[in-house]
């Protein structure tokens, strides 16, 4: 067969695509936490993979904008592309955060908290990749129920952590700015869920 | 063109999303002038806080005329989504301002004038794609504010960044940091507010391309 236009990718393609860079954000800020080296290239390669993610996001809305029957809802299509782009934008907030207030090293929390993060983004990456299959939602049913577990872990984390923060009166200052970065990785879990609900939603649609 | 038509007037939330949208204008417009020209703090949130009770009575004809339509012109719940996502906006906004004077504030920062002109903008593109919908002109009529306000939010970011830096250089008194971080961070959010009312109307939009 002879392809006279070149080959669209699908919207499953993109998707992928885009978790990718998502995983990819939480990956690399989980390992500048565990290996506080290079901070200001780190949180610029960071920078990076958030643009490459908006690229995606706008490829998938401008996709949508222009096919006329959709594999899954067009809204839920929307919806999880933003949502999507969401995790990435709070997991650059974080990174950048640690340039700016020129923190020196990395706390117990932050490790902890944005292992959880790559972890969940892990797991999402499963879900997406599992949307080609509605039939046999299993997969993606499991690791929905994973990520609300992580979301969970991370909320305790970070209630525990602002409590041992808020313990060391003669560093304030350093409490502040910790308290907005484990507040960014949070926020960023907290969006992974989102994720999760929108996935769940599509597969009982589906179903 | 493709042309569409999502409201028709009759159904009267036409008046209903025109009014809220233009509440969000005034009231952007408000904390802009009480960031900017610092005086009769106390009068300037009296009138932000009875605009957010306007905008919550309005919301609440909307959600009256979805219970008592049959048919309504596009689905019931992105209604009460667009309604309520542009009612997050003026919270937040509010917030801002309570804040302020709530915190005993004698002199804003200089950033808080960039990120309350950054509102401004971002809602009278609301009020653009708002009535983009309404009148139902082409899709891109709508969409091309929505690429707007995404840009307004991304710089909101950028000031609220640049706001944050000046603040932990400069400032040395930790509740002093407290208090601004947490106002930076409620004009910031406002501006993820208006991103989120964008999403809203992309959605609609896109759903019924």
């Amino acid at each position: 067969m002879i392809r006279i236009l070149p080959r669209q990718e699908s919207f499953f393609e993109l998707f992928e695509k885009q978790v990718g860079t998502v995983n990819g954000g939480a990956r690399s800020l989980a390992a500048l936490m565990a290996d506080f080296k290079n901070v200001e290239d780190a949180a610029s390669k960071i920078k990076v993979t958030e643009h490459d993610a908006d690229e995606i996001a706008h490829e998938i809305i401008k996709k949508l904008n222009m096919t006329f029957v959709t594999p899954i809802d067009r809204e839920d299509i929307h919806a999880l592309t933003s949502a999507l782009d969401d995790i990435l934008d709070y997991i650059e907030a974080a990174a950048d955060r640690m340039v700016l207030y020129e923190i020196k090293e990395p706390t117990e929390p932050a490790i902890k908290l944005s292992k959880i993060l790559a972890e969940a983004t892990e797991l999402i990456v499963k879900a997406v990749g599992s949307l080609r299959n509605l039939r046999q939602p299993e997969a993606i049913r499991e690791a929905c129920v994973a990520i609300n577990r992580l979301e969970n872990q991370g909320d305790q984390a970070n209630r525990a952590a602002l409590a041992k923060l808020f313990q060391m009166d003669d560093r304030a200052i350093e409490a502040l700015k910790w308290r907005e970065i484990y507040n960014n990785i949070e926020s960023a879990l907290d969006k992974c869920e989102d994720v999760a609900d929108i996935l769940e939603a599509i597969v009982l649609k589906n179903a | 063109m493709k042309k569409f038509r999502f409201m028709p007037r009759e159904e009267n939330f036409f008046e209903l999303f025109d009014d809220i949208a233009q509440v969000l204008v005034d009231a952007a417009g408000c904390l802009h002038d009480l960031i900017t020209d610092y005086r009769d703090i106390d009068d300037k949130t009296c009138v932000l806080r009875n605009m957010e009770k306007r905008v919550d009575g309005a919301t609440d004809g909307i959600c009256h005329r979805l219970n008592i339509s049959f048919v309504t012109p596009i689905d019931r719940e992105d209604i009460h989504l667009l309604a309520s996502s542009m009612d997050d906006v003026l919270d937040y906004i509010e917030a801002a301002a309570d804040r302020m004077k709530l915190y005993g504030v004698e002199k804003p920062r200089e950033e808080a004038a960039e990120l309350s002109a950054l509102l401004v903008e971002g809602t009278k593109l609301i009020q653009q794609g708002v009535a983009a919908l309404l009148n139902f002109r082409d899709i891109d009529s709508v969409l091309n504010p929505c690429i707007a306000i995404n840009e307004v939010e991304h710089q909101g970011d950028q000031v609220q960044r640049k706001a944050l830096a000046r603040l932990f250089k400069e400032e040395t008194r930790p509740l002093e940091i407290a208090k601004w971080q947490e106002i930076f961070d409620r004009l910031e959010t406002a501006t993820d507010r208006c991103e989120d009312v964008a999403n809203v109307l992309e959605s609609i939009v896109v759903k019924n391309a």
